[in-house]
């Protein structure tokens, strides 16, 4: 035992001799520099309502909504579709569709809704959430929606009886602002 | 074996004699002078634009970047996590080290501010106020090309961030 601790203890030294020959390491620094400007969002996005027709493109914010054949007498009932007459004068055809805006790097807790029919139609009367917008000018949908929330809104289109048959096509665009 | 002499003849072998040099001649371990290793921050050639700013220094503005749209600078990149958004780009970093070409070095990094409303990596290490090895044995003379993230939550309030990130490079004996 004595031995091996003798034996130890030179080993030691030429450990410690062989530091010395080791030098502490020479640094050189350097330094970058990084920026960026956060920029707050909000994403809408359009998506199919568990009552309404199915939305083409859903949870996108570009969707589209094809509401097929539709006809004021004799129509079968289509899931997600609510046919109205008025009479003998016109027919409505409404469907629910979620809208809903996600919120980044802002404050605001809630959004104002806008939509504007993209060609003002002068026949038939496009309302959503029961707002007229057939003029094509900016009309408020929503004055004060909440964030992170899938909010139905009625799409309708009243069509008149004295209109010719035919392909009934435009664009809704909408704007949430944050408030 | 006797131990005594085991001893002794390591004794011996420890003595500058054994080593065949005259025994009058002081044995002269001349140090090696070496200057400080220098650290050039280039812009790498799928990156995002950097200015460098003299020898060592550089710096790199990603410009708007943001949760929903990303970021539409040349040379960056962004994802979606839940509830953060990342933007990253890469960047080269090469180290020389005057005086003594054939050695290597120990690269390191860290974060000199301390803003928790972001975080910052290289090559998917986290960065603050410790520094952090990034390459443990870099030879000197050589470059690499690392990735920089910068990870923004959807908590941050809009506007300008700004961090320096700190390399250092310690030559290894």
């Amino acid at each position: 035992m004595q031995n091996k601790l003798i034996f130890t203890t030179v080993l030691s030294l030429f450990a410690a001799s062989g530091l010395a020959f080791g030098q502490a390491g020479t640094v050189g620094s350097g330094s970058m520099g990084v920026t960026a400007t956060v920029v707050g969002t909000l994403n809408l996005t359009f998506i199919t309502d568990a009552a309404g027709l199915a939305v083409t493109g859903t949870g996108t914010a570009t969707a589209s909504l094809p509401f097929g054949n539709v006809q004021m007498f004799g129509a079968a009932a289509v899931t997600g579709l609510t046919q109205t007459l008025h009479g003998l004068t016109s027919f409505t055809i409404a469907t629910p569709v979620d809208i809903r805006a996600d919120v980044s790097n802002s404050t605001s807790i809630s959004y104002s809704l806008a939509a504007a029919l993209a060609t003002a139609d002068a026949i038939n009367t496009w309302t959503v959430g029961g707002v007229d917008i057939s003029s094509g000018a900016t009309t408020v949908i929503a004055g004060t929606a909440g964030y992170a929330a899938n909010t139905p809104y009625v799409f309708a289109i009243t069509i008149p009886a004295a209109e010719t048959a035919g392909l009934i096509t435009n664009t809704v665009n909408f704007t949430a602002t944050s408030n | 074996m006797n131990i005594k002499h085991t001893v002794w003849m390591l004794l011996l072998l420890a003595n500058r004699a054994a080593f065949g040099q005259a025994a009058g001649t002081p044995r002269t371990n001349t140090p090696v002078v070496s200057a400080a290793p220098t650290i050039t921050i280039l812009a790498a050639p799928t990156g995002a634009m950097l200015q460098s700013q003299g020898a060592n220094n550089a710096s790199m503005n990603l410009g708007p970047i943001s949760y929903f749209k990303g970021t539409s600078a040349a040379g960056e990149t962004s994802q979606k996590t839940p509830g953060a958004f990342v933007v990253s780009t890469r960047f080269e970093l090469k180290v020389d080290c005057p005086g003594s070409s054939s050695s290597r070095v120990n690269l390191t990094a860290s974060r000199l501010d301390a803003s928790a409303s972001y975080t910052i990596a290289i090559d998917g290490i986290a960065l603050g106020p410790v520094a952090q090895t990034l390459v443990p044995s870099m030879p000197c003379g050589s470059g690499g090309e690392h990735r920089l993230d910068v990870q923004v939550p959807v908590s941050t309030l809009a506007g300008p961030i700004g961090s320096t990130v700190a390399f250092t490079a310690t030559l290894r004996q």
